[in-house]
């Protein structure tokens, strides 16, 4: 056995993870090898040592010292909470229920808590389906100012027809379309891709507004932009010769993750790399990948992964 | 260990729960910020920032993950942020860390590394191997509560641990031989 390996079960050992068969195994070693006894003596020192570390404790209370902090953040949510259940409510007492509110009480309430800022969102959002007349004023700017043709006049106008159709007594279609609209609009925040219910020509017609209301919080939501998500897809993959592993080289984080092709768990990340990861070789044997660390002024590094011991090394 | 009544009731909006549920972790985040940022001041800004996102996202908690686990993420991401922005390239070699440790050598003869050392020893690992001794040393993890902590696969909390304690003990190491020869 290679003290390389013995060091491995040293290792776990310190931590309680070895079987009764690999103790031994370790054992006869280490009293063969004087290096490895010497060496499973210091870590065993060290592990009491950062186990004794002293158990440190703040100087003052941490949580009375944000608890202003918190008051000031109960009572900005609560006030979100307040405006957002009024505009609710008068979304309820006006004959157009709102599907989302309906939908997800519970988590409803709980955005407003957590941020001022979503609730806010959500009492616009509110305000304008409730208020169709300055929704439409708005709509109309937002129309220009987003699509500048001369479409956007004659598309105002159908609204507007629209809206004085609802006026003359077809509020049940309309609520429903409303409906429709408002359980699109979350759909479309949540997966962030448009699909609009098809054949609706009034639903089309509010497309313009549609992406004006949604654009902020898929802006905020983050992580949700096709563009950004792009940048972590993969610059290059290697798999291993006997087709165990699959290692890929993660452009953004500057890592190099390995996975199993049969089951494709990720099996091991590296330590994040200054540079970027390329040239991804296998040894014949899949026992090591070699690969190289480009840094921003091209200067490369040549590093090898043990696959026997996940041991990251410079060459 | 926090009951899971409370935190139920914290997630119901209960706030006197919420704050209580603050007072009772408020030790070991301030733990885990203390040896991960190695400075007293940094440690309870960090405290003070990590107890504010778990009181507005204790609704984003959910069961399936242990609490403990889910209050060390969040310390630990604001931990890291931190001293990223302190500190804008960590050196991750090894044989530099050495060297460093070899400059700072003392005159006393020490028979036991002093908590003191070992903490500064720490706070020379690289930010994964220190976050990851943090775990397992001060909050008592096991390798698969690292994992869910760090949201990192099984092997590579094993690996950063086996080699931070690698790293430990040579700059330890060399710091008592350093000791004896100087």
């Amino acid at each position: 056995m290679k003290c390389q390996e013995v060091m491995e079960l040293m290792q776990r050992y310190i931590d309680g993870d070895l079987d009764q068969q690999e103790t031994s195994l370790m054992m006869e070693h280490a009293d063969r090898c004087s290096d490895c006894a010497a060496m499973l003596a210091r870590l065993r020192k060290l592990s009491s040592e950062l186990e004794q570390l002293p158990r440190v404790v703040p100087k003052f209370s941490i949580v009375d010292s944000i608890l202003p902090e918190l008051e000031r953040l109960h009572a900005a949510g609560s006030t979100a909470i307040g405006a957002g259940e009024a505009a609710g409510d008068s979304a309820i007492a006006s004959p157009s229920p709102s599907p989302v509110r309906s939908n997800r009480p519970a988590r409803q309430q709980l955005f407003r808590k957590i941020s001022g800022v979503v609730a806010a969102g959500v009492v616009v959002g509110l305000l304008l389906f409730s208020n169709p007349g300055e929704w439409l004023q708005r709509g109309g700017s937002s129309n220009d100012a987003a699509m500048p043709s001369p479409a956007s006049a004659p598309m105002a106008k159908q609204e507007a027809s629209l809206f004085s159709a609802s006026g003359a007594g077809e509020d049940a279609q309309v609520q429903d379309q409303y409906g429709d609209v408002l359980r699109n609009k979350s759909a479309t925040s949540d997966s962030g891709e448009a699909d609009l219910p098809e054949g609706s020509a009034e639903a089309r017609n509010m497309m313009p507004e549609e992406v004006e209301i949604t654009q902020n919080p898929t802006l905020t939501g983050g992580g949700e932009d096709p563009a950004v998500s792009g940048l972590s897809i993969p610059a290059e993959t290697a798999d291993s010769p006997n087709d165990k592993w699959r290692a890929v080289a993660v452009e953004g984080n500057g890592t190099l993750q390995i996975y199993g092709i049969e089951n494709n768990e990720l099996v091991y990340d590296t330590e994040p790399k200054e540079g970027r990861i390329g040239l991804l070789i296998w040894s014949a044997d899949s026992t090591v990948l070699n690969f190289t660390v480009t840094d921003a002024d091209g200067n490369a590094t040549q590093w090898q992964l043990d696959m026997t011991t996940f041991a990251e090394t410079k060459r | 260990m926090v009951e899971p009544a409370l935190i139920k009731a914290a997630q119901a909006g209960d706030r006197e729960a919420l704050v209580t549920l603050l007072r009772e972790i408020e030790n070991q985040v301030y733990r885990t910020a203390y040896y991960l940022l190695n400075n007293e001041q940094d440690a309870l800004d960090a405290s003070q920032d990590a107890l504010i996102r778990i009181y507005t996202k204790i609704g984003s908690y959910e069961e399936k993950a242990q609490f403990r686990t889910w209050v060390q993420r969040i310390v630990t991401n604001i931990c890291i942020d931190k001293f990223r922005r302190k500190k804008p390239s960590v050196s991750i070699d090894e044989h530099e860390m050495v060297f460093q440790a070899g400059d700072n050598v003392e005159t006393e003869v020490l028979s036991a590394y002093a908590a003191e050392e070992i903490r500064e020893a720490i706070g020379k690992l690289p930010e994964h191997h220190r976050t990851v001794v943090v775990l397992r040393y001060l909050q008592d993890f096991s390798y698969n509560e690292i994992a869910d902590s760090l949201n990192l696969p099984l092997n590579t909390v094993k690996s950063y641990l086996f080699r931070a304690r690698q790293q430990l003990q040579t700059l330890l190491h060399d710091y008592q031989k350093g000791g004896v020869r100087g």
